[in-house]
């Protein structure tokens, strides 16, 4: 939980320097190169690593990240050397969170059980573009489980209209009922 | 069968034509972590306090602690299937329990969800788990008895209906006993009966669900259980969910006892959740807001006026002490709160006065009121009588020899007393025998009968009067007094009866 915070505070502050550099965009490009570094398991342990010294872990964070600015390298730096590479996946979430309020943006999150076709992911944005009233960044996910239908997720509200939903709701009420009528 | 066949089918057939009908905006969030049968959740903008969560694969939680941007919640289910980076969903529900007459002889867990095999439980609505006890207005003073059956409580610590009376001992001192013996005493009566188990072993909970099934009394009586191998969180609930149960009935206007085994494992489980929710924790660890958990659950008993109904719900808490140590914590907390105590004590247990109560610790603040005529009448003396002899019994070990008339007189009324007042488990009295046993004392009637032999006395006057005299007990039964020619037909009866014990 700590962790999930202070997450939370670098992003403000990276966010912050970010906005009087006028950098926004290019850094949250920036954190999330660096957060994929740190997806790999082995590079974090490293950096996690008791007996690798501060000197070599920032000469490797320097060629792993040397295409990224040096404030956002900065930032990376500053969370090795305190031993709090953990926090990384919050900044950038957190970060991104605030990049997208700054921008009036809304990420979406649709999931359908078969891949989307343009014009349907098309006809999907302007419905939801007309229910959030913003400028809304889509992403598509498949996932065969939900077996039909479409589940919409923005931000933390959740628009289930997925068959298994609906299956799971009919085997409730069908229980309760035939419970009730017995 | 037929029929039902074509109402399941009809059912059906509607379900499929409203089919996915329904469609809402739900909030979601992630679990960031998870431990101990507690859940940290990132997300869930719109939660509110007490709402059930749905974690999925039928893993409900109660959203506990809401902060700025984690929300805290307890996990009601088995806590390893919920796993870090899971979504969790609101329910949009408040948790709320089923309630009504379909539940009446079943054993259920704090949910609703049956546990006895006998398959669903047949309710239509459901009730809000946390509420609000009747304000001041819609109540009234407790006027009515609750008939326990048991003659030391009837006589000495009489029970309201709207009481809250908590039976505090020792472990193995009788304290559930003395509950089970007042819900069988329910039999035939108006009086329906939950028994609320928390944190009990399951073969204890089956021994109580089998008694009272060998007695007859699941036919008025709800059992909720949380057993200690349930989860803080169902363990928590549990108290709540039965007083929810419970209020539906008094809201219909019937009258209802609850019985909470126990309220020590109840604290316990409370301070285990709030300290794996990183609430501050307080004296003997247990938070700053434990003496409002039993406050707001023993002030949902209530006797309803008339214009609400007349309702009422008795409350028997239960609370097992350490080594007899009443100063406790929670001992003190809910003794405050109650309407007087059962006070049990293993040294009488173990030298075979059952139930072993206290008279002299024991009270009832309000149950006086309700005390049925024909007992006040009878038991006057018997309180004084006992408490006189407890003092005089520490000098009595020495011999009696060298005593006075007067002390050995009290000494041997004492005696009596006790022995009368003595009673097996299972076997509550119904009104009507009550009053003669303790008729028969009161007038000193009993004082030529051996100490020994008082036990096999009451058993054979009582099945004398029953099969001789009916009348008596069935006029004590209808008029719930004794007037003075029942009295000098009872006196008479007993006489009659006298010669013939055979010892």
């Amino acid at each position: 939980m700590a962790k999930q915070l202070s997450g939370q505070r670098y992003a403000q502050a990276i966010f912050d320097l970010a906005l009087e550099n006028n950098q926004v965009e290019q850094w949250g490009e920036d954190l999330a190169v660096v957060a994929e570094a740190f997806q790999d398991a082995d590079f974090t342990a490293l950096m996690k690593h008791a007996d690798m010294s501060a000197v070599n872990k920032l000469a490797a964070t320097a060629t792993v990240l040397a295409g990224v600015d040096v404030m956002v390298r900065n930032l990376v730096d500053l969370l090795v050397s305190k031993n709090s590479v953990d926090a990384i996946k919050g900044v950038h979430s957190g970060y991104t969170e605030l990049l997208d309020r700054h921008l009036g943006r809304q990420r979406v999150e649709i999931t359908t059980a078969v891949p989307l076709e343009a014009a349907e992911t098309e006809r999907i944005n302007a419905f939801v573009t007309g229910l959030v009233r913003r400028d809304v960044v889509l992403t598509t996910k498949v996932d065969e489980s939900i077996l039909g239908g479409l589940v919409i997720q923005i931000g933390d509200r959740l628009l289930d209209g997925s068959t298994k939903a609906r299956l799971d709701g009919l085997r409730n009420r069908l229980h309760t009922e035939i419970a009730a009528s017995a | 069968m037929a029929t039902r066949g074509q109402d399941i089918v009809s059912l059906i057939k509607r379900q499929i034509e409203e089919f996915g009908g329904d469609l809402a905006l739900v909030d979601v969030g992630t679990v960031v972590q998870v431990g101990d049968g507690v859940a940290s959740i990132q997300g869930l903008q719109g939660v509110r306090s007490n709402e059930l969560l749905d974690f999925g694969n039928d893993v409900l939680g109660l959203a506990l602690n809401l902060e700025s941007d984690i929300v805290g919640a307890a996990i009601l289910g088995d806590p390893n299937s919920v796993k870090e980076g899971q979504r969790v969903r609101s329910t949009g529900r408040i948790i709320e329990v089923p309630v009504g007459d379909a539940l009446i002889g079943r054993v259920v867990d704090p949910l609703g969800r049956p546990l006895d095999g006998k398959g669903p439980v047949a309710t239509t609505s459901t009730r809000s788990v946390e509420k609000v006890a009747p304000n001041v207005v819609s109540r009234q003073s407790v006027d009515q008895p609750v008939q326990t059956g048991i003659k030391a409580v009837d006589a000495m610590i009489p029970i309201g209906r709207g009481q809250r009376e908590l039976i505090i001992g020792d472990r193995s001192t009788g304290k559930t006993a003395i509950a089970l013996d007042t819900i069988i005493n329910q039999k035939g009566g108006d009086l329906i009966c939950i028994y609320v188990a928390i944190g009990q072993k399951q073969g204890k909970v089956a021994q109580v669900v089998g008694s009272l099934e060998a007695a007859g009394a699941m036919e008025h009586t709800i059992v909720v259980t949380a057993g200690a191998a349930d989860s803080a969180p169902m363990q928590y609930i549990a108290p709540y969910a039965g007083c929810a149960m419970a209020e539906e009935f008094m809201a219909e206007g019937k009258d209802v006892l609850i019985v909470y085994d126990d309220l020590t494992k109840h604290a316990w489980a409370y301070r285990q959740m709030s300290l794996l929710l990183r609430r501050p924790a307080g004296r003997e660890a247990y938070p700053g807001d434990i003496f409002y958990l039993h406050s707001r659950l023993l002030e949902r008993s209530a006797r309803l006026d008339e214009a609400s109904g007349g309702g009422s719900i008795t409350a028997l808490p239960i609370i097992e002490t350490q080594a007899g140590d009443v100063s406790a914590y929670i001992p003190t907390n809910v003794i405050s709160i109650t309407d007087g105590q059962i006070y049990l004590e293993p040294e009488l247990f173990n030298s075979g006065i059952r139930p072993a109560v206290n008279v002299g610790l024991s009270v009832s603040r309000v149950g006086g009121a309700a005390q049925t005529r024909a007992i006040r009448k009878v038991a006057g003396q018997l309180r004084l009588a006992l408490a006189q002899y407890r003092e005089l019994a520490t000098f009595a070990q020495f011999g009696t020899a060298d005593l006075d008339a007067a002390t050995r007189a009290q000494l041997a009324r004492g005696q009596l007393a006790t022995e009368v007042l003595k009673q097996g488990q299972y076997v509550p009295l119904s009104l009507g025998s009550e009053v003669v046993v303790l008729f028969t004392v009161n007038e000193g009637l009993m004082e030529d009968v051996e100490i020994e032999k008082v036990g096999a006395f009451q058993d054979q006057l009582l099945r004398y009067i029953s099969g001789t005299h009916p009348d008596i007990l069935a006029a004590i039964e209808e008029t719930k007094d004794i007037s003075d020619e029942l009295s000098a037909n009872l006196t008479k009866a007993i006489n009659d009866f006298k010669p013939t014990f055979t010892g």
